[in-house]
């Protein structure tokens, strides 16, 4: 029998579909899923959240107390200070009985978070910006908005759900965590800033009821657009930036509250200059132990 | 930003790495119809009227990067399971490459056919527990014999 070699026809060991076709739909397919799923597990956490009873988030708001550097471990002079202003706008408060509680962190950010339990912990660097009581009397009405509508804890759910469902994908890529980031933390800014908004106005609501007009509110969102946000220097982003993070433009906040104030014909009134915390004092490094 | 540097490697991951394989296959194609005379077979043993003047043993070898883009489309398919499509062509290159080689190193000895052809298939350069761009290994080797 003669051998005769023949050439082998093209096609038969590989798959002759175009690779951005087969990208496309298990792309498309995952992110399908991943979505489905994080508004599933957003739907089941706002439940849970709504009955999840004080114990648990009191136990949960003194683990990340723990891990945010630079609170100081004693109750201070400067908590006790603070935590008279709390304690007349928390007496306003109808509804939701949580013990709000002042904590002062040493860090440099311009900042005030809610933490589970009723924690509002407060940044030194927002303390050295607030000119007057008035204006941090609205941040912490801010805060215990967010308390009354329990946001301190829809967020951490859904974070904590998409960071174990992104980590899993770790090894199918950094691109594809990196744009579920991106599309969720997008989503989630959006409700993000719902509940900012939301605090915001409880908190003039609040401002009013205690001081009987909500002078000093906006000081502090206009300082916003011009003064570093972080230690290094950071300005608040512009318009189309801030759609993708947490807080709404401070523009947005101001109007939003001129429109408040147009509806209920509040007025602007005389402020309270800011109690003398001696924070320097406070936060100055300890001296090394002879 | 990790996310725009990803995109920008996958970008051109895809361009490039289809731009080589394209080349590679029109090399394939034209050497194999170039070398098509020389006969492989993959028995031990082969009866010939003439006899043998000559063996020795012939091996090519190749080793083929897996590009970006097809590393990221098979991380895809792992999720799912199924074929690994992107892959596929990988390997389909290295083994024709290496019997090309394999009968390139057979025509240089003057041999007229290659008998008990074997090919061995190894992954290389793989970087465990990280995201490393791995790379396949093909060795094809025979019995290249020179008759009549």
């Amino acid at each position: 029998m003669k051998l005769t070699p023949k050439i082998i026809p093209e096609g038969i060991n590989r798959s002759n579909d175009h690779p951005l076709k087969e990208l496309g739909i298990l792309l498309g397919g995952l992110l399908a899923i991943l979505v489905a799923l994080y508004l599933v597990v957003g739907w089941l956490t706002g439940y849970y959240v709504r009955n999840m009873s004080a114990e648990m988030e009191a136990r949960i708001g003194v683990f990340l107390g723990n891990t945010i550097s630079g609170v100081v471990d004693k109750r201070t002079k400067v908590d006790v200070e603070l935590q008279k202003i709390v304690s007349r706008l928390s007496s306003h408060v109808k509804q939701r009985g949580y013990d709000y509680q002042v904590r002062v962190s040493c860090n440099k950010s311009v900042n005030a978070i809610a933490l589970p339990g009723g924690t509002i912990l407060v940044f030194r660097g927002l303390l050295e910006k607030v000119k007057s009581e008035n204006e941090l009397a609205m941040i912490f009405g801010h805060e215990i908005g967010h308390f009354q509508n329990r946001d301190h804890l829809r967020g951490l759910g859904r974070g904590l759900v998409m960071m174990v469902a992104l980590s899993a994908l770790g090894s199918s890529g950094k691109f594809l965590s990196s744009f579920l980031n991106l599309t969720t933390n997008t989503v989630e800014m959006r409700f993000s800033q719902a509940q900012e908004s939301s605090a915001d106005r409880f908190g003039a609501e609040l401002l009013e009821k205690e001081y009987g007009h909500i002078g000093g509110v906006d000081h502090f969102f206009d300082r916003l657009k011009d003064l570093p946000i972080t230690p290094g220097g950071k300005k608040h982003p512009g318009k189309i930036r801030s759609w993708f993070i947490s807080h709404p433009h401070p523009e947005n906040r101001v109007a939003m509250l001129e429109e408040l104030e147009t509806e209920h014909g509040w007025e602007r009134g005389s402020l309270r200059p800011m109690p003398d915390l001696n924070l320097a004092e406070l936060c100055a490094p300890k001296k090394a132990k002879e | 930003m990790d996310a725009l540097i990803v995109l920008l490697l996958l970008i051109t991951a895809y361009f490039t790495g289809r731009g080589l394989e394209k080349k590679h296959y029109r090399s394939i194609i034209r050497r194999e119809k170039a070398s098509q005379r020389m006969i492989i077979i993959t028995s031990r043993t082969v009866k010939f009227d003439q006899p043998i003047q000559n063996a020795a043993l012939v091996t090519g070898s190749v080793v083929v990067s897996i590009d970006y883009f097809k590393k990221f489309l098979a991380n895809l398919r792992n999720i799912f399971g199924g074929r690994v499509k992107s892959y596929e062509t990988i390997l389909d290159r290295g083994r024709r490459e290496a019997v090309l080689r394999m009968k390139e190193d057979a025509r240089t000895k003057g041999a007229t056919m290659i008998i008990n052809t074997r090919m061995e298939t190894a992954s290389i350069a793989k970087h465990r527990g990280k995201q490393g761009v791995g790379a396949i290994e093909v060795v094809a080797y025979g019995t290249a014999l020179k008759v009549g």
